[in-house]
């Protein structure tokens, strides 16, 4: 079963604000992997204090060449999101929630595609593959419009010390193209069956 | 907390942790990790000459010690921790030097197998200071290493060595300087 990375590519809103380290758009900063070192990556956002959120959306399957995608395609949707805090002897706590074009959450009766990430201060940055969702909510398999509008959620909940910074989000798409169905009388290769 | 605070703050011991002026610098469930992630640095590179930031109570010097680097570099800028070090010192009869400043003091001049970070920032401008001095003074691709921390799986950057105590994933962070090598690259 292929799969494709969707990335960011708006920015909905950043409010209690994260700080951009370029620029002025959030999605900017999370829209491909780290620039460098960790101590000097210059395309990440960050936050010394807890409450900063902000939510963005993502490029539809369209723009990474799965022409036709439609209802049905999608086997999973995973959501990821690499971070970081190097001063050490501190934690933090991301919340990452899969939200739909209204800012609802996700998940059966909303709000259990919520998941939290907490980590100790590292000298690397941490990847977090969160939970593959096979339906939106629960029994629904996702629908095309459903992942074309896919939004994202990251809100530092905790946070003890020093500067948590987050370089990289992004959707993992698991899809697999329907096989189109062949009547009898249909031609194949010049030939009728 | 300030820098000249930290220099001068004595060292309390809790039940749980080891502070400096009332601001926790070392966990004690720390020690067992900490310890851990530097004999698998050393099972690894081999080094037989490693810098140190921050001696702390001496855990990680000790295992470095004990797994025979023989030229050993450690800065320690607290007043009291650094005569700790200094009596601790007197235990080896290996190269030992111990300097008692902050690491963005450190003029280099010398080349390491291993540099082992394991500095407390008590301001957010410490890191900065920190790696702006390393970028002066270290090498790219010099071999580099932080403090081992309980992961939650194994997609972390650069070199990290992973192990497992007590059912609980670390990775003992390793890196080569500005050379970062992403997770799953």
């Amino acid at each position: 079963m292929p799969s494709v990375k969707l990335f960011p590519n708006t920015d909905v809103s950043n409010s209690p604000a994260w700080t951009i380290s370029s620029g002025s758009d959030v999605w900017a900063m999370l829209d491909d992997n780290d620039t460098g070192h960790i101590s000097s990556d210059g395309s990440d956002i960050e936050a010394t204090a807890s409450g900063k959120t902000c939510i963005i959306g993502f490029y539809p399957p369209v723009e990474y060449g799965i022409s036709g995608f439609g209802d049905g395609w999608t086997n999973s949707l995973t959501a990821v999101v690499k971070h970081n805090n190097r001063n050490r002897g501190n934690s933090y706590t991301i919340r990452m929630s899969m939200l739909d074009s209204s800012n609802n959450e996700y998940g059966p009766g909303g709000g259990l595609y919520v998941e939290d990430v907490t980590q100790s201060a590292a000298a690397s940055w941490i990847t977090t593959a969160f939970t593959p969702r096979t339906t939106s909510d629960g029994s629904s398999a996702w629908t095309k419009d459903e992942v074309n509008t896919i939004r994202m959620k990251i809100h530092l909940t905790a946070h003890t010390g020093g500067t948590t910074g987050v370089t990289w989000a992004y959707y993992i798409l698991n899809y697999t193209e329907p096989v189109a169905a062949v009547t009898d009388n249909a031609v194949f290769f010049g030939s009728n069956f | 907390m300030n820098n000249q605070q930290w220099i001068d703050g004595a060292l309390t011991e809790t039940d749980t942790d080891y502070q400096i002026a009332g601001v926790t610098f070392l966990d004690k469930e720390e020690e067992v990790y900490l310890v851990k992630g530097v004999e698998l640095l050393c099972s690894q590179l081999s080094p037989s000459s490693v810098l140190e930031f921050g001696f702390g109570k001496g855990f990680t010097s000790t295992e470095f010690q004990r797994q025979g680097v023989t030229r050993h570099v450690i800065l320690e800028p607290n007043t009291e921790l650094y005569q700790a070090a200094l009596t601790w010192k007197a235990n080896y009869s290996t190269d030992i030097e111990i300097l008692n400043i902050f690491s963005w003091d450190y003029e280099g001049g010398e080349t390491f197998d291993l540099v082992y970070n394991d500095i407390q920032q008590f301001t957010l401008d410490d890191n900065d200071k920190h790696e702006s001095q390393m970028k002066k003074i270290l090498p790219e691709g010099q071999w580099y290493a932080g403090w081992a921390t309980e992961v939650n799986d194994r997609q972390v950057d650069d070199y990290p060595i992973f192990f497992e105590l007590n059912s609980k994933l670390y990775a003992q962070s390793l890196m080569k300087w500005m050379q970062p090598k992403r997770f799953g690259a």
